[in-house]
């Protein structure tokens, strides 16, 4: 492999040079399709790997709230209480995979029948932006979305 | 373990091999002053080592806390165990240390490829980690295990060869800051209401708003200005990489938009350090690269010549007087010496996982030196030993000089306390107090969690 690595590296015979280009060219095509994962998608909040930093989502200013009902009572939970302040920041940033896990997490806990994270929002301009709430029905498992 | 045979020739070979033909040809395969990738190269890994040293062991203590976990990717969420603090020191040590010790000594090929697929672990493992630098330099690991290599540093610092994993490097940056300017033509951006948020109260655009206001420049229509510029700026910086690409070809006008690339770039992440922005150190890689990419080859040849010598004299370490055979137990003894040694400087670094790491790094160290020294004899081998040293004492010497275990220590027991974990949570901040700055230390809650302590244990008895 080492042979190998060090001719594509050198370029310098035409079967050589034709793999650098076709590496190369799948290189970039990959590099700059990865990002339009976030263009095109759905989720306006997970800006991963799109190359978009300090943009108006990075911006906004964020909170989370969480509540459950545990044998037919609500309580606010203290998020802080059960993950490091990290995750919170995350699940501020509406990280998809970090607000399911927390919500089956805590739907594991005996007797709970519903979790709800609440994520609140203002704008760079300081306006407030529709409440996202994500209610999660531990018995079936499903979780709703709702702008508020 | 060293594959530079094969490199020996291909600086000659350009200059009589195949020349490029068609344009793609000559951006991608034209001669490249071969200076910019080795000082790239080495400059992207030392400066990753530190920033493992530094900034990653400091926030490790979070991984795996309260169980909790989301990595990057699915599948990697469904096979990876959850990480845990320890383990994710030790895998941020150990890509640290193998990080500097491949920019000082000649690896494989194969093993830089190795340490890109490490150094992607420890940040794909885990969205606690969602520096979009970190994504950007797994790419670069990969692209140097196929960039240029000499025999010596000094040949790398003044040839002139063909590099296309380098220019690859270069388009890659372009299509980061193609994708940067591209974000910002949104609304709040072009209207100024973002940066007029990011900068705040800093104070780090008050000189320029002067200017503005001096030009009958305010309010809304000086951020409204800004913003806008700043998209124009990324644009600027895209299009100078890809053409930095034939930077050292024969041309009246590149080193023109070279220069004006580098003032560009490096202006651009000076002022994002001036906002004191959270993104680590991703500023210093860029202005690295930049000045790298940018800059004329004769001054970054004169820069570079102590490296290269410094480089040079420890590969030559190993060389024998003419005439003299030296025994090979000695080597291996040494071997033994310098792998130990290793793993007793991790062990010192007084970090959970940092001792495993150094077991790790010293395994990998006489692994390689004792497969270098079959295939090449104690010449290779023993400059490799002293490569390894050299990589665990930096390793010692960035963690125990920063505030890097200070840091460790203080978040995870924060963290405990804050999770109800007070016994946890007075055994962090004590060993914080260990390491804490002058007039940081954190005795005030070593007292408090005794207090809360006590009277915990006061209750459970009564």
């Amino acid at each position: 492999m080492e042979r190998w690595l060090d001719e594509l590296a050198a370029a310098q015979t035409p079967a050589a040079r034709r793999n650098a280009l076709v590496i190369a060219g799948l290189w970039l095509t990959i590099f700059a399709t990865i990002p339009l994962r976030y263009y095109l998608g759905s989720d306006p909040s997970d800006e991963r790997f799109a190359w978009r930093m300090f943009s108006a989502v990075r911006v906004q200013q964020c909170r989370v709230g969480a509540s459950e009902r545990v044998h037919g009572e609500e309580r606010s939970l203290d998020l802080f209480t059960f993950v490091h302040t990290a995750w919170v920041t995350a699940l501020e940033r509406n990280r998809e995979g970090a607000v399911q896990k927390l919500l089956a997490l805590r739907c594991h806990e005996p007797g709970t029948e519903e979790v709800r994270l609440v994520r609140r929002c203002a704008s760079a301009a300081g306006r407030a932006e529709p409440s996202i709430v994500y209610a999660r029905d531990c018995a079936s498992g499903t979780t709703k979305v709702e702008a508020q | 373990m060293s594959g530079t045979k094969a490199s020996r020739s291909s600086g000659a070979e350009s200059q009589a091999g195949a020349a490029p033909t068609d344009a793609i040809d000559r951006y991608f395969f034209g001669d490249v002053a071969t200076v910019r990738p080795w000082l790239l190269e080495r400059f992207v890994l030392v400066l990753l080592a530190v920033d493992c040293f530094v900034l990653r062991i400091a926030r490790a203590g979070r991984y795996g806390a309260g169980g909790f976990n989301v990595a990057h990717f699915r599948w990697l969420d469904a096979i990876a165990p959850v990480p845990s603090a320890s383990g994710q020191v030790h895998l941020t040590l150990l890509t640290g240390f193998l990080a500097l010790l491949f920019a000082i000594s000649r690896p494989p090929r194969a093993a830089m490829l190795l340490l890109s697929a490490l150094y992607t672990y420890t940040w794909a493992i885990s969205q606690l980690d969602s520096y979009q630098h970190h994504y950007l330099l797994s790419w670069f690991l990969v692209a140097f295990a196929l960039f240029p290599r000499t025999e010596t540093a000094r040949d790398a610092i003044t040839r002139r060869a063909s590099a296309w994993a380098y220019v690859l490097v270069l388009d890659t940056c372009a299509v980061v800051y193609a994708y940067t300017a591209y974000s910002k033509l949104e609304p709040e951006w072009r209207s100024g209401t973002a940066l007029r948020s990011i900068v705040g109260g800093t104070g780090a655009f008050d000189s320029l708003q002067r200017l503005g206001a001096a030009l009958s420049l305010e309010g809304d229509d000086w951020w409204r200005l800004v913003g806008s510029s700043v998209v124009l700026l990324q644009v600027g910086i895209c299009t100078a990489y890809v053409l930095t690409a034939r930077r050292d070809a024969p041309s009246k006008w590149l080193p023109w938009a070279a220069t004006g690339g580098m003032l560009l770039a490096v202006s651009f992440h000076v002022g994002a350090e001036l906002l004191d922005l959270e993104i680590g150190w991703f500023s210093w890689y860029m202005i690295g690269i930049a000045v790298i990419a940018f800059s004329p080859a004769r001054i970054l040849e004169v820069v570079s010549a102590p490296i290269a010598r410094a480089w040079d004299a420890l590969a030559d370490l190993g060389t024998p007087e003419p005439g003299v055979e030296e025994p090979r137990a000695l080597t291996l003894v040494l071997l033994a010496v310098s792998a130990g040694g290793v793993v007793v400087i991790a062990a010192l670094l007084d970090v959970p996982g940092a001792s495993t790491a150094g077991v790790a790094a010293g395994i990998w160290l006489a692994a390689s030196t004792g497969v270098t020294f079959v295939r090449h004899g104690a010449a290779r081998a023993r400059p490799l030993l002293v490569s390894g040293i050299l990589a665990a004492l930096t390793m010692w010497l960035c963690v125990a000089v920063s505030d890097a275990r200070y840091d460790y220590y203080r978040f995870t027991g924060g963290d405990l306390r804050r999770r109800g974990d007070l016994a946890g949570a007075l055994h962090a901040y004590e060993k914080a107090n260990r390491y804490a700055p002058p007039g940081k230390s954190r005795q005030d809650r070593v007292d408090s969690l005794r207090r809360a302590l006590r009277a915990r244990e006061h209750r459970t008895t009564n």
